[in-house]
């Protein structure tokens, strides 16, 4: 290639270098970190308060991003502006924000109460179609309006953001809770799944996880309790680590401890003429934590402790399941997979519709192992 | 044949696998889950196995002329006038191809990369990338494929990662999908092998000729792991519905994976993009500028570059017609078919008509 062609085209090749059409000044840009999706209520946070068109309801769209200018008085900036959807929030956000609004920081989406009850795929669409947007950002539900969660004045870190990051990060090593990102959200609305979220609450001046919302794929249908969240996390087969408490009586007495475990789960299907049968097998291994019983743990004694928790979880699943079979009629627990698994073609119609939930038959066994009894014997 | 365009044959490897894994592998799974359902992977595994038919029709043929060259094959089966057409033929059905990928690459560096740039000045900037390593010969071509390959290779390990939190069910029932769904999703997913044609070409540029049918082997097994491992942590991960819903099902993978330290992972992937959007386009690029100054008698040394940007100027612009993304995948649909035409009819053609005429290396 001749001397001047390649140089030619090298020149052309750092042209780019200099600048390009997507440069854009760091200090010019907005990061949130959390933002929330509500129905819109008139007389919102939004000065314009625009009206609701025919045959949608408006949203209101709450960001929280922290403010990074040098003199600012408030650490974060929180903005609530309502739109048709979330784009429309965006336009509407050029008037009153001199920023460019960047999506890619984004950690955690709340979703209002009454938003999540009406469905909220029509108002994700442009969550899952931006290509910036994290899949990783976490998903939760607000007892109320998710806007009320973002306004928390919290004090005991930086801001809410930071907060819910640091709440949700590695929970499932703290307790039995389901914690959902994005991208899980969006796949566990597949045929036979159903999503869960957790619920944040606002408790004056904290915000904390009050309890576990139940989706029918894009539709919250239940609020559950947080033991009722625990069961949960242990039918669906969520990994995690967490105390469980246990009561035993040993000699007319009452002796109250707690076992710090990991769970696993196993589901075997089968078909027969009495409908679809699922047994579910919860493994639960960990160590003994505390005990109320002074005297030395010996073996019989490990035994016996892993029976009664054994016992006791058994029997809060097994109200959870009449609970989801009677009241809830979603599979939540995350089984009708394993139906699937045998006979897609045949069941793909009819596995989302509440009767297959409610009739089939459902056992647990619950085993417990404790390998450890800590520094005490 | 100038000196540096003979490469080894252990460069061809990396060149089968450069001109195969490009962009189709980021819709494969989608492409794949549209007829065979969870059986996506068998459908991508059974597509694979047209290119290693393709990789015996060329080793064949080659092995009965091993001392002419692709246009010189061409000219001695169908006669002088009609040999020069067919080369002009895979020409253009080169520059289709390349087409498609440039605008698919284009396409999804603005999407995910260069929102505001112009989709002419990203075609613009790879175009001139190619054009400048085509220039070097096919030796530079070889190099850079291999360097490219051990760049992108940790991309490999990084798409492992959400396998951990995977749910193996949404492969199963395995063979549920029925014998008729899955061999029409292998014919879709045999496309995305296109790329194992180029052979025609470097077949006649390697040094040890002896060794091609194993280095043909190596890449195509290579392509084929890939596509299939892919194929299946889309599946796992997502779900055969809702890789329906997605473009390129393989990025939002990316998107879901997390460090504790590196909140965006998929940036390693942009970073090393450019090598897997064109790397397809310049050995497919070499191959017709190859062809093309040889069927024209172009002087190597003096006028190459000129065949080059004959190529990349069509290219360019074809790449740049699709009026918007839909209408380009349709484009990489039909361009998919017409690599069933150059890659497995035209070979196959080519060694009927050497058998019929009996055209051995000496005569050649």
């Amino acid at each position: 290639m001749p001397r001047k062609v390649s140089l030619t085209v090298i020149i052309l090749l750092l042209l780019p270098l200099c600048g390009c059409w997507d440069s854009r000044d760091l200090d010019k840009l907005n990061f949130p970190l959390a933002a929330s999706y509500d129905l819109h209520s008139p007389g919102s946070a939004d000065p314009s308060d625009p009206p609701t068109p025919p045959g949608r309801k408006l949203m209101d769209v709450t960001t929280m991003t922290p403010n990074l200018a040098p003199k600012s008085s408030a650490p974060v900036d929180i903005q609530t502006l309502s739109g048709i959807n979330a784009t429309d929030v965006r336009q509407k956000r050029a008037l009153i924000d001199p920023d460019t609004y960047v999506t890619g920081l984004l950690k955690t989406i709340i979703i209002g109460e009454e938003m999540a009850s009406l469905g909220i795929n029509p108002y994700m669409d442009a969550l899952l179609r931006g290509t910036t947007i994290s899949g990783t950002m976490y998903f939760a539900v607000a007892a109320g309006r998710g806007e009320d969660i973002l306004k928390t004045p919290i004090k005991n870190d930086t801001n809410i953001g930071t907060y819910l990051l640091a709440l949700f990060d590695g929970i499932h090593q703290r307790t039995f809770i389901p914690v959902i990102r994005l991208g899980e959200f969006y796949r566990s609305q597949d045929t036979g799944k159903n999503p869960v979220a957790p619920i944040l609450e606002r408790k004056g001046d904290r915000v904390i996880i009050s309890g576990v919302a139940v989706f029918k794929k894009d539709q919250m249908v239940k609020k559950l309790n947080l033991e009722e969240g625990q069961m949960l996390v242990l039918l669906r087969g969520i990994a995690g680590e967490s105390y469980q408490p246990f009561m035993r009586n040993e000699a007319g007495k009452k002796h109250w401890g707690s076992v710090l475990v990991s769970n696993s789960r196993k589901v075997k299907y089968y078909q027969d003429q009495q409908g679809h049968n699922f047994l579910i097998t919860i493994k639960l291994t960990g160590n003994l934590d505390e005990h109320s019983h002074q005297g030395p743990v010996t073996e019989k004694h490990l035994k016996e402790i892993e029976k009664t928790v054994e016992q006791q979880v058994k029997n809060q699943c097994e109200k959870f399941i009449k609970k989801m079979q009677e009241e809830i009629k979603v599979d939540c627990i995350d089984i009708s997979k394993y139906a699937l698994t045998k006979n897609r073609r045949a069941l793909e119609k009819e596995i989302d519709n509440p009767e297959f939930i409610q009739y089939a038959n459902i056992k647990v066994m619950v085993k417990v192992h404790l390998d450890k009894t800590g520094e005490a014997r | 044949m100038n000196s540096t365009d003979t490469i080894t044959s252990k460069q061809l490897i990396y060149i089968i696998i450069g001109a195969q894994i490009g962009m189709g592998v980021f819709s494969l799974p989608r492409l794949a889950g549209m007829e065979a359902h969870q059986n996506a992977w068998l459908a991508v595994f059974l597509g694979g196995l047209l290119p290693f038919l393709i990789l015996f029709i060329i080793e064949r043929l080659g092995r009965r002329m091993p001392e002419s060259g692709f246009v010189a094959m061409n000219q001695l089966l169908f006669g002088r006038w009609l040999g020069s057409v067919m080369v002009f033929l895979f020409v253009v059905y080169i520059i289709f191809f390349e087409a498609t990928v440039v605008r698919m690459f284009t396409e999804v560096t603005s999407a995910f990369l260069l929102p505001r740039t112009p989709l002419p000045v990203i075609a613009f900037i790879a175009m001139l990338a190619v054009v400048y390593a085509i220039n070097k010969g096919a030796r530079v071509v070889a190099r850079l494929n291999e360097i490219l390959f051990w760049i992108i290779l940790p991309l490999l390990v990084i798409i492992m990662i959400p396998l951990a939190g995977a749910d193996y069910t949404n492969l199963l029932p395995v063979g549920e999908a029925g014998l008729k769904s899955i061999a029409r999703g292998a014919l879709s997913c045999s496309t995305a092998y296109a790329g194992i044609e180029v052979l025609l070409v470097f077949y006649f540029l390697v040094r040890q000729k002896g060794e091609i049918i194993k280095a043909g082997i190596l890449g195509l097994g290579y392509t084929m792991l890939v596509y299939v491992l892919v194929t299946v942590i889309c599946q796992v991960v997502w779900g055969n519905n809702f890789i329906q819903t997605l473009n390129w099902p393989v990025f939002t993978v990316f998107k879901t994976i997390r460090f504790p330290v590196l909140e965006r992972p998929e940036i390693f992937m942009l970073a090393v993009w450019m090598g897997v959007g064109i790397r397809p386009t310049m050995n497919m690029g070499f191959a017709a500028a190859y062809s093309l100054s040889e069927v024209l008698h172009v002087k190597r040394d003096k006028y190459f570059h000129l065949v080059v940007i004959a190529i990349a100027l069509p290219v360019y612009i074809l790449a740049l017609l699709p009026p918007n993304l839909i209408i380009a995948f349709k484009w990489a649909e039909y361009a998919g078919y017409t690599f069933l035409l150059a890659g497995l009819f035209y070979p196959l053609l080519m060694l009927v008509v050497a058998v019929i005429r009996g055209k051995e290396a000496q005569s050649a």
